[in-house]
């Protein structure tokens, strides 16, 4: 049996749709589920459905075999496990930006010690890092949008989908990090030792991605 | 006030302790009948000496001597016993067959042991295949007697990364970014960026190069580069060679990267159910020898106890159990020194026997006797 680790929240629905289309999941029922693992012993699997945060940490640990999470979120757990597949679905991209008022056109007007806020500090400082600025970054767990406007930092790195929100909220993008969506990983261990059932599921997912 | 341990760091409790030495000593067995001669190199040396080895590998506990120079506890075994194989093994004749077990020590270990334990081999001075083949069959022997069941080995050569690279018309910078591509086995990327440099194709063929002894046929009429089709035949060489010793368990996986890794030849790694990482792993260093001295060909496995003794507890098997002593003698004040007398004449008729004072708190013991 393999074990897959689901993340809850923005990635979820289009996960489920994804799974159901490659035939791997019968229904899309398992986001209204109250559990937290879910067995479909008819095909011989297991979901964890995690916060996304813990799906690389799962992984890593080998606790789940095979994870599904955003690019934004590996990236920033610096987790060692292997990347097999780009889903392509939950795209969006992850950006700096500032408040409308700021006279700033690119980041490298940000200067010495910018303050930046981000939910993804090692993502952030590798960015400005590699692009010579020093930076210091405060750490949030949510409402990136409003550092700037209430004078907290003097930009973000967020992720955005459409810009909508950060319009919304006054700002305005200066930069690009990268560009994210939804990753198939696995643990090294089962990789090896579990390698033709997740073949399977990998060419599975790989017909549906294309 | 409460004495913690560091973090990264283990006390063996006597049951663990005792199932440890079992493992150990099984160790000392399997690799001792292969004619490997143990070795036991300082727990810790000049920097500069454990620098020699891999570079991915700069991490380390390190401190000052009374003159300024910096010593380190030792990270890997296979660098200090290149060192001693070229200066005070210089002279014996070749090959050398050596063996190691003990403790290593790294600090940036997130969320695993700093402190761990490894046992290995090390064949040097002889370059054939049949030398890489007798560490392979070794390593299988080692995983097979500690009893590890299901395990899985896959082999491949420096040359079939480094050859596609070398052929290649990618930037230096993208060759790097290559790598670790590779090393992540982020697919999706690598397959950009060979697209964006319309070149390495090779690299995209990989992925699927990974299966039983046919591969290498498949991956000869696919691959291009020149290099990755000599280290082909590389694998196929030492692969007949290993064909007397009758494994069937093993895989090629010519995806295969090791981190900036010593290796010049063939590599191979080895998963253990259980256990989340690589539990045995090993290849050929033709060139770290020439750090210490003369060049010199060698080839060499480890495995790590720690991940064997995981394993064993995944498959519920040997594990931890408590052993008694055989005797606990009972006795009175009066009786002190027959009861001395007596523990000495168990003792010397091969039982484990201690003595306590009647009474008083008495530890378990398999059998009492009272005088």
């Amino acid at each position: 049996m393999l074990t897959i680790a689901l993340p809850k929240g923005r990635l979820m629905d289009r996960v489920l749709h994804l799974l159901k289309k490659a035939e791997i999941i019968e229904t899309t029922g398992y986001a209204e589920s109250r559990k937290l693992i879910i067995e479909d012993p008819k095909a011989k699997l297991r979901y964890i459905l995690a916060k996304p945060t813990d799906v690389p940490t799962y992984v890593e640990h080998g606790v789940a075999d095979l994870g599904i999470v955003g690019k934004d979120v590996l990236r920033e757990s610096e987790r060692l496990v292997y990347e097999l597949l780009d889903l392509g679905v939950g795209k969006c991209r992850m950006i700096v930006a500032v408040s409308q008022q700021s006279n700033l056109i690119q980041i490298q007007e940000l200067g010495f010690s910018a303050k930046v806020a981000t939910k993804y500090p090692n993502i952030t400082t590798d960015f400005f890092r590699s692009h010579g600025i020093q930076s210091e970054i405060i750490e949030l767990n949510g409402s990136i949008e409003i550092a700037p406007i209430i004078g907290l930092a003097d930009a973000i790195v967020d992720i955005t989908e459409t810009g909508t929100t950060l319009k919304e909220n006054g700002l305005r993008i200066i930069g690009d990090v990268c560009s994210i969506s939804a990753r198939l990983i696995a643990n090294h261990a089962s990789y090896k030792l579990h390698y033709k059932e997740l073949q399977d599921i990998l060419e599975k997912l790989e017909e549906v991605c294309e | 006030m409460l004495f913690e341990i560091p973090t990264g760091t283990k006390d063996f409790l006597p049951f663990e302790a005792r199932w440890k030495k079992e493992i150990e000593d099984n160790l000392h067995q399997i690799l001792s009948s292969w004619g490997y001669q143990q070795v036991i190199t300082p727990t810790y040396e000049y920097l500069n000496t454990l620098a020699q080895g891999e570079q991915s590998r700069a991490d380390y506990f390190s401190f000052f001597s009374e003159d300024g120079d910096t010593f380190a506890l030792r990270n890997d075994f296979t660098t200090p016993i290149a060192r001693l194989s070229k200066i005070a093994l210089s002279q014996e004749p070749r090959p050398l067959r050596l063996y190691y077990m003990g403790n290593l020590f790294r600090l940036k270990r997130k969320e695993r042991k700093r402190e761990f334990w490894q046992a290995g081999a090390e064949l040097i001075g002889d370059g054939s295949k049949v030398a890489d083949a007798e560490v392979l069959a070794l390593a299988m022997d080692t995983l097979e007697k500690i009893g590890i069941k299901n395990w899985s080995l896959d082999i491949s050569h420096r040359g079939i990364v480094k050859g596609i690279l070398e052929d290649s018309k990618l930037s230096s910078e993208a060759k790097k970014n290559a790598e670790s591509l590779l090393i992540k086995k982020d697919y999706a990327d690598l397959k950009k960026l060979v697209e964006d440099e319309n070149s390495g194709f090779d690299l995209t063929l990989l992925p699927k190069l990974r299966g039983s002894g046919d591969i290498l046929d498949v991956a000869e009429t696919k691959l291009t580069s020149p290099k990755a089709k000599l280290a082909l035949m590389e694998i196929a060489k030492t692969l007949d060679a290993l064909k007397p010793y009758n494994y069937k368990q093993i895989n090629i996986d010519l995806a295969m990267v090791k981190d900036f890794s010593y290796y010049t030849g063939m590599f191979f790694e080895a998963y253990a159910p259980g256990v989340a990482r690589v539990i045995c792993t090993g290849g050929r260093y033709d060139k770290l020898l020439s750090n210490f001295g003369a060049t010199e060909p060698a080839v060499g496995f480890a495995i790590g106890i720690d991940e064997v003794m995981d394993s064993l507890v995944f498959q519920k098997k040997d594990t931890a159990s408590i052993s008694l002593p055989d005797l606990g003698i009972l006795y009175s004040q009066e009786n002190y020194e027959e009861a001395v007398a007596v523990a000495l004449k168990k003792r010397q008729g091969g039982l484990n026997v201690f003595i306590a004072l009647e009474n008083e708190s008495v530890p378990p013991a398999k059998e009492y006797i009272k005088i």
